[in-house]
């Protein structure tokens, strides 16, 4: 249950933002999390929805996740691979029963290198 | 009105980890950072590595990550070895602040390796770089060999798994070839060394893979320091 340092983490950077441009409420925070951030969806909501109850810029506030696709890179040859989240990748679970990064569908090759799907990053927020 | 604030989450620890990072290389150690669920045998591990590494010359510390006791932390006392507890009250992983409060506890320059267990738990220290030169996941056979596919995160973390509790193999259903494919499909670059704490068997080969990764990777190559019994 790291989500509950990672929400504190968010609530505190936006907290310093909203102050530092004199705005007065939060009304909603975007969040980019890749299916291989470790981070489970569900209980960063739930984290979030425990924190925006409390007083403040962010008493209130919605937290809205855009889930991101995996990106690898051939080493080889270049060519890049994705997998899109849903089934295949289970964006719940943290899982990647799909993923493979020792072999490129062009070049035969590889290994792959992963270039997205990790992330667990800030993109901004609507405020008034 | 839109405000772009675009930044990593755990921004701030990966600022602190890069300072952990800094210092522990200019004192010439070597870090590595051990993950497992609960009980997979990490201070077993340590237990056994320590001594062997003591063999070669090599001075270990251990960072004990643990959420409220003190009981592994007095098990690496028994062997002599330096230890500083990190009690996390309750929080499921180690981070960088604890990690650099920890070390201020330390002489980091009369040693060669230190040792982080952190908190068992395979899900949550994998997004928290702590500025080790190494992650390695204690994987024990019982646990079985879909673990990688359904905690992907750490083993994308990790540079080594250590396959522990060989001697329950055959009693586990542990599938290796099984478990070394998945972990190529995830991370090809990945080592996987299996041994047994309990027996002895395969630790000199992990004890091989340590040197080898301690002198690639300790920017001034320190030689090894000479106890008094080992004559000139
Ligand atoms: N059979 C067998 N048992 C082992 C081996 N290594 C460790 N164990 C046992 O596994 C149990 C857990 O080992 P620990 O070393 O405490 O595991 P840990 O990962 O440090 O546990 P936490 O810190 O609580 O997460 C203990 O009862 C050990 O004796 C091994 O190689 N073989
Ligand atoms: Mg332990
Ligand atoms: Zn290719």
């Amino acid at each position: 249950m790291h989500e509950l340092s990672l929400v504190e983490a968010i609530a505190r950077r936006i907290e310093a933002d909203v102050a530092e441009r004199g705005l007065q409420r939060v009304q909603r925070v975007r969040l980019a999390v890749g299916p291989l951030s470790g981070v489970l969806p569900h209980a960063l909501d739930f984290a979030w929805r425990v924190r925006a109850e409390q007083p403040g810029p962010l008493a209130r506030a919605q937290l809205c996740l855009e889930p991101t696709p995996v990106r690898a890179r051939c080493l080889e040859c270049g060519a890049q691979r994705t997998w899109e989240g849903g089934a295949r990748l289970d964006f719940d679970q943290a899982r990647a029963p799909d993923l493979d990064l020792d072999h490129c569908p062009r070049c035969g090759g590889g290994p792959l290198e992963l270039v997205a799907g990790q992330e667990l990053l800030i993109l901004g927020y609507e405020a008034i | 009105m839109e405000i772009p604030l675009v930044e990593p989450v755990l921004k701030s620890n990966d600022r602190l980890a890069a300072l952990n990072r800094q210092r522990l290389r200019q004192a010439g150690l070597f870090t590595i950072n051990l993950i497992s669920s609960p009980g997979a045998g990490k201070t077993t591990l340590l237990e056994k590595t320590i001594p062997l590494l003591r063999g070669l010359g090599r001075r270990s510390a251990v960072l004990e990550g643990d959420l409220f006791t003190t009981l592994d932390a007095e098990r690496i006392e028994r062997t002599e070895t330096p230890v500083v507890q990190i009690n996390t009250r309750g929080g499921c992983h180690l981070d960088a602040a604890l990690v650099g409060e920890a070390l201020e506890k330390l002489d980091l320059r009369a040693l060669d390796y230190l040792w982080i267990e952190n908190v068992g738990n395979l899900v949550c220290p994998a997004g928290y770089d702590l500025g080790e030169d190494l992650t390695v996941v204690v994987l024990s056979t019982p646990e079985g060999d879909d673990k990688p596919a359904k905690y992907t995160p750490a083993f994308l973390r990790a540079e080594a798994v250590v396959l522990t509790k060989l001697d329950l193999l055959s009693l586990s259903g542990m599938d290796v070839n099984r478990l070394r494919q998945t972990l190529r499909r995830i991370n090809p670059q990945l080592e996987l060394i299996p041994v047994c704490a309990r027996t002895g068997e395969g630790m000199d080969r992990w004890i091989a893979y340590l040197e080898q990764q301690f002198q690639q990777r300790t920017a001034i190559d320190k030689p090894i320091p000479q106890t008094h019994h080992r004559g000139a």
